[in-house]
């Protein structure tokens, strides 16, 4: 995930705004990681460099 | 309600569908469909655009030919599919995401694009009006779904499967979500197959 998809995001449930939490990174994008809402404290992980945000309840089912 | 009209199920079909989806989806989505999803977005170069349910990009492909990769945030539920598009555009953004509850803020799209995806969700309406918050006013929202079969044979075996809207009620939807100045295109892949799908395009105000 580039870090210039941060300007549009937010969380899925409440929509408010997330911070970045980088485990490892290239010099291109966040390759794992968590997106965590201000707002609701809800933790959405980045897989592969791709952050998975679905809402939580969809998350663990699917 | 249809076997594919749950999230679960949709996510699990196409995990292994996946694999042969490109040389099957063709057949009932043509380049030329493609193509007017995407004029009826009324999208040009620099334009920022979302993708709800980009599969393995088929329609993502048209939409980076008009506003470029950079451009391109695209959306969906299931990684096997979304994998493939993701490695060939390496330069659009990709989310997992449920179309009926974007991850965006509001007002962050020139126009949002979802083609082949409403007949997964369960409450059509929420996803329209999700995709209506993310578009910036004056933006517009353009959904393909497929189209309620005439033949009522063919209509009861069709729903078993998965929802197929009619128009009105793809209209009526549209409207609900608060869109206006909406147009209406009924197109299929072929001649004797010239009303398969339903495309909808409407403006936030």
């Amino acid at each position: 995930m580039r870090k210039k998809l941060l300007d549009i995001l937010a969380c899925p449930v409440c929509k408010g705004d997330l911070k970045l939490e980088v485990k490892e990174e290239n010099e291109e994008e966040v390759l794992e990681g968590f997106l965590i809402c201000d707002n609701c404290n809800e933790k959405y992980p980045i897989e592969e460099g791709i952050p998975n945000l679905l809402p939580p309840e969809l998350r663990d089912k699917l | 309600m249809g076997v594919l009209e749950d999230k679960r199920r949709a996510r699990f079909f196409y995990k292994y569908f996946s694999k042969i989806y490109d040389y099957v989806n063709p057949i009932f989505y043509s380049l030329e469909m493609r193509r007017k999803v995407v004029d009826l977005a009324e999208i040009s170069r620099g334009d920022i655009v979302l993708e709800v349910g980009c599969g393995t990009g088929f329609t993502t492909e048209e939409i980076v030919a008009r506003v470029g990769e950079e451009n391109v945030v695209a959306v969906d539920i299931t990684p096997e599919q979304m994998k493939k598009a993701v490695e060939r555009f390496r330069g659009a953004f990709f989310v997992r995401g449920d179309a009926e509850n974007l991850p965006f803020k509001d007002d962050s799209f020139d126009a949002s694009i979802s083609a082949g995806s409403i007949e997964y969700w369960p409450n059509p309406v929420k996803g329209i009006k999700e995709m209506a918050r993310v578009t910036k006013p004056g933006g517009r929202v353009v959904i393909l779904a497929p189209r309620k079969p005439d033949n009522p044979i063919v209509r009861k075996f069709a729903e078993s499967i998965m929802l197929f809207p009619s128009t009105q009620q793809l209209v009526l939807w549209f409207e609900k979500a608060g869109l206006s100045d909406l147009r209406v295109v009924e197109t299929g892949p072929y001649f004797f197959w010239s009303k398969l799908v339903t495309i909808v395009s409407g403006r936030k105000e």
